[in-house]
C-alpha cells in the first residue's frame, strides 16, 4: 500500500527531484513479496505481488476521480466544464463502409494464422537450443507459444505494407522447420 | 534517458490495437465474463443443487464398497473412475463413471444424479463458447493470443500510459471518461490481463503445439509426448481384484502427512493395468495437486513429480490454479472476480471509445449496447428457464442474448436499451432468488445457497436503486 501511496503522490507532483518517489514505490512493492513468501511461500507471494497492486492503485484514482468531481462541481457555476467539441454525427441504418470492414477481416484472418504457425514453429526451436532438461524446455514452448504468436500477430498487423515482414518471417519459419524436421 | 517510439509507429500500433480489439470485442466480451463467474463455479454448482448432504469427513472404508457396488452393478465397467472426496470449499462426495455422475451420501450410498447444467453451460462458454470441444477450445485460445496481442499494442500504442495511470477526469465527455477508464483499468491491471491471456491461451494453443512437438522429438508419438511433459503410467499386469482405496489412502497419510487429499481416480478400472492415483493439495503450492499412485491393492508405486519433479512440470500443473484463481481462498477469487468484471469493462469501453470517435452512427451503435447489457440477461435468465423447466441452459441463453441484441435494433438508443436491460438484469436476480427459495425451500436457506441468494437480491435492489439515484441527478 505504501509503496502505491508513493507511486501516487510522485504523479501528483510532477518534478524531477521526487523520482526516488518511483524508485521507492516499486522498491515497497518489491519487498512486500517477502512478507508474502513467509507467510503463504514464494509462489503465492509473486501472484500477489503480480495482482494486488492493480487493485490498490484504485484507491488513488479513486480519490483523483472524487477530487476532480468536486472540482467539477465548484466549476459548474462558473462557466461550462471542458469537454470535447460535439461534432456533427450522420446516421446510418446500416453497416458503414462495409467493404472495409471485408478487407480488415480477411487482413486478420490471414495474418493470424501465419503468424501462429511461424510464431509456434520458432518457440519450439528456440528453446530447444536452451541450455534446459526436456520437460523443462517443452513447457516452456508451451507456455511462451502464445505470448510469442500475440507479439508477432500484433506486430504484423501494425505494418502499413505486409510484404516484408511476411517475407522475414518465412524466413524464420523455414529456419525453424528445418532445424525441427530436417 | 527516455525510451519513445516514432509517432508514424505509435499510429501503426493504435490502429492494430483498434482493430484486433474490434475484431474480437463480442467473443472476448463472452468470455471474460463467462470466466468471471466460471471463478465461482464450485458454488454455483452447490447453489445449484442445495438439497443434497454435506459433510467434510467421510469414512474411507465406505469408498472401498462405494467402488465395489459400482463393479458389481456394471461387471463390464472400464475406463477411468472417479471419486471427489469432500473437502473446504466442497463439502460433497461425488461418484464418475463411464455409467454415469452420483453425489454420494455420507453412508457411501449414492445421492442424486450430479447435475448442474446451468453451471456446466457456462464452463463449456468459456471453454469452448458451445462449439464442438477441441475446435472452440483453439477458438477461445486464439482469443488468448490476440489478448497478449492487444496487451503489447496497447502499451505500444500510448507512449502516455504511464504517466497518466492515476489521471482520471469527471465532467468529460463521454468519449475522454471512457477512455480514461479503459486506460486506468488496462494498465493497472496488465499482469492479470496477461497472466488470463497466457494461461487461457495455453489450454487450446498447446493442442496446436503438441502436434509440432510429437512429429519433431517423439517420432509422432503423442503417449511418448504426454508422458514427457506430465509423466507415463506405471506398468502393471495383475490378477483383477476390486481396488483398496481406504489401504492407499492410509498408506497416503503415512508417507507424506502434509498431503491433502481430494480426489481419487481408478485408472483404467477393472483392467489387468488399474491402478490409483490419489490427487492431493499441498497448501505451499501453486499446482492443482501432486498426483500418488497406488497398485489396485494401496501399495504405494510413485509421485508423478509435480511437487518435486522437473521445474516445468511444476508450472504445467500450476496453471488451472493460476488462470481461475483457486488459490488463496475465497480472497482470492473475490479479488479474480473483481479483475474480470475490470476486464470486462475494458473490453466494452474499448468498443465504446471507437463508437463516440465516429462521425457517424450505424446499425453496431445500436447492436452492441444490447449484445453487452444482453449477456447478464441471458445468464440469469437462462438459469431461471433451467431452475424451472429443466429445458436446456446453453439454448436459453443463446435465445436471450439474440432477443436482447435484437431489442437493441429495435430500440435504436444507446442509453434506452441499456436502461432496460440492467433493469430486466436487476430484476431477474431477484426473481432468480426468490424462485430458487420457492423451488428449494428450506435447502435455499442455508450455507452457499444462501449466500448466493442473498448477492442475487442484493446485487439486484444496489443496481435498481443506483439507475434510480443517477436519473435523479
Amino acid at each position: 500500500m505504501a509503496g502505491v501511496m508513493l507511486l501516487y503522490f510522485r504523479w501528483c507532483r510532477h518534478t524531477a527531484s521526487q523520482q526516488w518517489w518511483t524508485v521507492a514505490g516499486w522498491l515497497l512493492i518489491a519487498l512486500a513479496t517477502l512478507p508474502w513468501t513467509l507467510a503463504h511461500g514464494i509462489e503465492f507471494a509473486v501472484m500477489y505481488a503480480f495482482l494486488v497492486p492493480g487493485i490498490l492503485a484504485w484507491v488513488f484514482v479513486g480519490r483523483q476521480w472524487f477530487i476532480a468531481t468536486k472540482n467539477q462541481v465548484a466549476k459548474r457555476h462558473d462557466k461550462k466544464p471542458v469537454t470535447e467539441a460535439r461534432r456533427p454525427v450522420t446516421e446510418v441504418y446500416q453497416l458503414h463502409h462495409p467493404q472495409r470492414w471485408l478487407v480488415l477481416l480477411l487482413r486478420t484472418a490471414m495474418v493470424l494464422p501465419y503468424a501462429g504457425a511461424v510464431s509456434l514453429l520458432a518457440t519450439v526451436a528456440l528453446t530447444d537450443l536452451l541450455p534446459l532438461i526436456k520437460n523443462d524446455t517443452l513447457v516452456l514452448a508451451l507456455l511462451a507459444g502464445s505470448l510469442v504468436w500475440g507479439i508477432v500477430a500484433s506486430w504484423l498487423l501494425a505494418q502499413t505494407s505486409l510484404l516484408r515482414p511476411v517475407a522475414a518471417l518465412a524466413v524464420v519459419g523455414l529456419l525453424s522447420a528445418l532445424y525441427l524436421f530436417g | 534517458m527516455k525510451f519513445s517510439l516514432p509517432p508514424a509507429l505509435v499510429k501503426r500500433y493504435l490502429q492494430s490495437h483498434s482493430w484486433i480489439g474490434l475484431a474480437m470485442a463480442a467473443v472476448l466480451y463472452l468470455v471474460c465474463i463467462s470466466g468471471t463467474v466460471t471463478v465461482f463455479a464450485r458454488y454455483l454448482d452447490r447453489w445449484e443443487q442445495p438439497d443434497v448432504q454435506e459433510f467434510t469427513q467421510i469414512d474411507t472404508a465406505i469408498l472401498n464398497n462405494v467402488y465395489r457396488d459400482l463393479v458389481e452393478q456394471t461387471p463390464d465397467l472400464a475406463g477411468d473412475v472417479l471419486v471427489m472426496l469432500p473437502r473446504e470449499g466442497i463439502p460433497r462426495a461425488s461418484l464418475v463413471s463411464s455409467q454415469g455422475a452420483w453425489l454420494l451420501n455420507q453412508d457411501g450410498s449414492r445421492g442424486k444424479v450430479l447435475a448442474s447444467p446451468w453451471t456446466n453451460m457456462l464452463i463449456s462458454l468459456h471453454d469452448h463458447l458451445h462449439l464442438p470441444a477441441t475446435w472452440g477450445m483453439i477458438v477461445v485460445s486464439i482469443t488468448g493470443v490476440l489478448m497478449t496481442a492487444l496487451i503489447v499494442s496497447g502499451f505500444l500504442s500510448h507512449p502516455g500510459i504511464f504517466r497518466d495511470a492515476f489521471h482520471f477526469r469527471q465532467g468529460a465527455s463521454p468519449r475522454l471518461q471512457q477512455t480514461d477508464l479503459h486506460n486506468r483499468l488496462s494498465v493497472w491491471a496488465a499482469p492479470f490481463h496477461l497472466i488470463i491471456a497466457v494461461s487461457g491461451a495455453y489450454f487450446g494453443v498447446a493442442v496446436l503445439m503438441n502436434a509440432i512437438i510429437a512429429s519433431a522429438f517423439f517420432g509422432g508419438d503423442d503417449e511418448a509426448r504426454l508422458a514427457e511433459v506430465f509423466g507415463g503410467p506405471p506398468t502393471l499386469e495383475q490378477e483383477v481384484v476390486p481396488v483398496n482405496i481406504s489401504r492407499a489412502l492410509a498408506t497416503l497419510e503415512e508417507i507424506v502427512p502434509e498431503a491433502d487429499p481430494f480426489y481419487v481416480t481408478i485408472e483404467d478400472a477393472n483392467s489387468p493395468s488399474q491402478y490409483m492415483l490419489i490427487g492431493a493439495h499441498h497448501t505451499d503450492r501453486l499446482i492443482y495437486a501432486e498426483q500418488y499412485r497406488f497398485d489396485q491393492n494401496g501399495d504405494y508405486i510413485d509421485n508423478v513429480g509435480y511437487t518435486d519433479g522437473p521445474v516445468g512440470r511444476q508450472a504445467i500443473f500450476s496453471v488451472f490454479r493460476v488462470h481461475f484463481g483457486h488459490f488463496g481462498g475465497l480472497p482470492v477469487m473475490l479479488l479474480y472476480g473483481f479483475l474480470g468484471i475490470a476486464l470486462c469493462v475494458v473490453c466494452v469501453s474499448g468498443v465504446n471509445i471507437w463508437l463516440n470517435k465516429r462521425k457517424h452512427k450505424d446499425v453496431i451503435n445500436d447492436i452492441w449496447p444490447g449484445f453487452v447489457w444482453g449477456v447478464p440477461v441471458a445468464i440469469l435468465g437462462s438459469a431461471l428457464i433451467s431452475l424451472l423447466s429443466g429445458l436446456s441452459a446453453v439454448s436459453a441463453f443463446w435465445l436471450l442474448l439474440a432477443l436482447s441484441t435484437m431489442l437493441g435494433l429495435v430500440i435504436k438508443t444507446a442509453t434506452i436499451t441499456r436502461r432496460w436491460l440492467i433493469t430486466a438484469s436487476a430484476l431477474l436476480a431477484g426473481v432468480l432468488a426468490a424462485v430458487h427459495a420457492l423451488v428449494y425451500g428450506g435447502d435455499a436457506f442455508h450455507g452457499v445457497a444462501l449466500l448466493i441468494n442473498i448477492s442475487l437480491l442484493v446485487t439486484g435492489c444496489l443496481v435498481i436503486a443506483l439507475m434510480y439515484l443517477r436519473k435523479q441527478r
